[in-house]
């Protein structure tokens, strides 16, 4: 008898704290609602109709994603653009971190001070990052100007060629984000079990081999983890070409979010725009599934 | 599962709700003005980028608000840049303000957000048809319909450095100067003194003025078709795109984004001659300049003269719940007491009767100068053009330019792309 009302009591307690929890996970959930779930539901509903900034709308189906797969003149090369920032800047990004993180390891003095020094650009707004960087690569900025001085040599018109502007965007996104990423490994970094790493020093592993064999594959979670919020960044890329080239030369260094942005807010066309967002969601949700499945090859954790 | 089945009914419901809130029409909300007649408030959005712009409007209102005391009058302001986004916006929410400011060339993308302004709205506000030069009107109109009423009229100049002309021996520009004479002066100084003899521009107007003129055409045709691929357009727009490439007189612009480069360039005297408008006359020749700073028209080509009329206006908005107040502050923002402020801070007034305050409060030294130069620019000046795909047209000029002035394509390809992507 005393024990069934014991599990009465629990069961009471299991309710009463379901309420709880209810109670405090609900300005939560009404936020993520209200922010989230309703202007997502009505992004798909937008893509399924020709929705000007004022004026009748009207449904048409399929008829944007059609558009822009098929004859909207900017929506590849922007969506082009993209991918090949993203190919790009990852990888040169999660090296220079990892290597930073390296660097920057147990045996530095003063290495707080380089890590808030790597940090600052992350926390600098990307507007004052864009105008110290357009100074450094216009014609007549720094970059040239040392160059033609030195060693008489005219350097190319970085933002303005059509080869240099993407390379440009990259690599002054690298500089202002790897800061990021040096942190979260430098993080992974400090936490490598010294039992392991000692017992690969006595078997004789030293330097590339401890780094590849062993530093790597125990910090791996931390690299996916860098790895998959880099792609969806990388991916919605804007403000940096926005404000560093404009998109230029041609369409060169268009990315997708700066076509959406145009096509919904200086065209007025809404329902083109919530459909090619539509498309860059699916594309960034493919990639993270595809990683996501792919980590099990190469990413180790500690059981 | 009853929470599952509760959490998935409520998301239904609001997917529901969203639904149908876009199935209704759009057009409705309130627009930014309460109350009505005696005692309301109207929103007046207007363009404006620093201190100094904000403090000539609050002037213009201030004078506004003592013609209408029975009605509030409110400011909201947006850098020029973000104007037409902010706009954009307000108008996907219901919410552009009753009075809401308008530039003549992107009218045409604005009008469903507009209310038509009638005779009897004319009446209402207090203004004349006649008390316009003709023609002037029809910055603000569209498809035979009157959407606003300008404030300013404008066409384009050419701003030069006088000092830089003296020390390279050359000279200064003429009301009657050609394309050639432009030329040549911009050679010699770029030869003479070292810096630059122009800048070059990738902005809409300050771009296509002078080939425009060379032309001695519009790029939008009288049926309003885009026309950027007319062979004499294209040899004007090879030979401005020359002044940079071939000549060398002008440096090339360094990105796609630096839509105000060639101001610059001027202002800080490293280019001798720009184009702008003539809304920056007295700026440009005032005494806060660091030179002896000038303007005269357009110089000409073949064809002879050239000019296009530019405007920006105040129309009302489409949703405005109280015109009637909105149309008084209406007319008092357009009428002559406040067009003689715009002519006391530099603005060249749209209304007839106070263009010649313009000319009066111009200083001393400048005044015979640039009344010289007003009256030539707007003899002939033709309105100017635009083509529903306008702001698409002006968003890829930037783009497409900045790899012509650095070599990496031709003019001919430029405006041939430009051509194929926006012209229907």
């Amino acid at each position: 008898m005393a024990r069934r009302s014991g599990i009465r009591r629990t069961d009471a307690l299991i309710r009463t704290e379901r309420w709880q929890a209810l109670g405090f996970i609900t300005p939560a959930v009404a936020g993520l609602s209200l922010f989230t779930v309703v202007p997502v539901a009505l992004a798909i509903i937008m893509s399924l109709f020709d929705w000007p900034i004022f004026g009748e709308r009207t449904f048409v189906g399929f008829d944007n994603y059609a558009e822009l797969l098929t004859s909207s003149p900017d929506f590849w090369p922007a969506l082009r653009n993209s991918v090949v920032f993203t190919v790009l800047y990852v990888p040169i990004n999660l090296v220079v971190a990892l290597g930073l993180a390296l660097l920057l390891g147990p045996r530095i003095r003063g290495r707080a001070v380089f890590r808030v020094l790597f940090f600052i650009p992350v926390v600098t707004p990307i507007v004052a990052n864009v105008l110290v960087w357009k100074l450094i690569l216009q014609p007549d900025g720094l970059l040239n100007g040392l160059s033609r001085t030195m060693f008489g040599f005219e350097l190319p018109n970085f933002l303005v060629d059509a080869n240099w502007a993407m390379i440009s965007i990259v690599v002054m996104s690298v500089w202002a984000g790897m800061g990021y990423n040096m942190l979260v490994l430098t993080a992974a970094l400090e936490q490598l079990p010294a039992s392991v790493v000692e017992a690969a020093r006595i078997d004789g592993a030293r330097g590339w081999r401890i780094l590849v064999h062993i530093t790597i594959p125990l910090i791996s979670p931390a690299i996916f983890f860098a790895t998959v919020m880099t792609i969806i960044s990388s991916l919605q890329v804007f403000a940096q070409p926005q404000l560093l080239t404009g998109g230029g030369p041609g369409t060169s260094t268009m990315p997708i979010v700066m076509f959406i942005y145009n096509t919904g807010f200086k065209f007025q066309d809404l329902g083109l725009a919530a459909a090619a967002a539509w498309i860059l969601f699916a594309l960034i949700i493919g990639v993270t599934a595809l990683q996501f499945r792919a980590q099990k090859r190469w990413v180790h954790y500690e059981h | 599962m009853k929470l599952r089945i509760a959490a998935f009914s409520a998301a239904a419901v609001a997917i529901m709700t969203a639904a149908s809130a876009c199935g209704s029409s759009s057009g409705e909300g309130s627009g930014e003005g309460s109350g009505s007649g005696s005692g309301a408030t109207i929103t007046w959005n207007m363009w404006s980028g620093d201190n100094e712009s904000t403090k000539k409007l609050e002037a213009q209102m201030a004078v506004a608000q003592q013609l209408v005391p029975d009605v509030k009058i409110e400011l909201q302001t947006a850098p020029w840049t973000d104007y037409f986004t902010k706009l954009n916006a307000n108008m996907a929410s219901g919410k552009l303000a009753c009075i809401t400011s308008m530039n003549g060339q992107r009218l045409s993308g604005y009008t469903a957000a507009l209310t038509p302004l009638t005779d009897e709205d004319l009446k209402v506000a207090g203004i004349s048809r006649g008390d316009y030069n003709p023609g002037a009107l029809s910055v603000m109109e569209h498809g035979g319909k009157l959407y606003g009423l300008p404030y300013d009229t404008a066409t384009m100049f050419l701003y030069y450095n006088a000092d830089l002309f003296k020390k390279a021996g050359v000279a200064e520009p003429t009301n009657t100067w050609t394309v050639d004479d432009f030329e040549a002066a911009a050679k010699t100084i770029t030869e003479k003194t070292g810096v630059k003899g122009f800048a070059v521009s990738i902005d809409e107007f300050q771009w296509l003025s002078l080939p425009m003129a060379k032309a001695g055409l519009q790029v939008v045709t009288e049926d309003g078709k885009l026309d950027l691929t007319n062979p004499t357009f294209v040899k004007a727009a090879e030979w401005y795109s020359g002044l940079v490439t071939g000549l060398k007189v002008s440096n090339a612009v360094p990105s796609a984004s630096e839509t105000t480069w060639d101001p610059g360039q001027f202002e800080t005297g490293k280019a001798a001659m720009i184009i702008d408008g003539t809304w920056n006359a007295t700026k440009y020749t005032g005494k806060d300049m660091p030179f002896t700073g000038g303007a005269v028209r357009i110089p000409s080509g073949a064809a002879g003269p050239f000019g296009v009329a530019l405007g920006s206006g105040y129309g009302i908005a489409a949703n405005c719940e109280n015109k009637q107040a909105a149309l008084k502050v209406l007319g008092a923002l357009a009428g002559p007491k406040v067009q003689a402020v715009i002519a006391q801070q530099g603005g060249y007034p749209a209304q007839l009767g106070s263009q010649p305050l313009y000319f009066q409060a111009l200083a001393a030294d400048s005044k015979e100068k640039l009344t010289a130069a007003f009256t030539s620019a707007f003899d002939g000046a033709s309105a100017q053009r635009v083509t529903e795909k306008w702001t698409q047209v002006t968003t890829a000029f930037p783009q497409e330019l900045v790899s012509v002035y650095a070599g990496q394509k031709t003019m001919a390809d430029a405006l041939g792309g430009l051509q194929q992507r926006f012209a229907q």
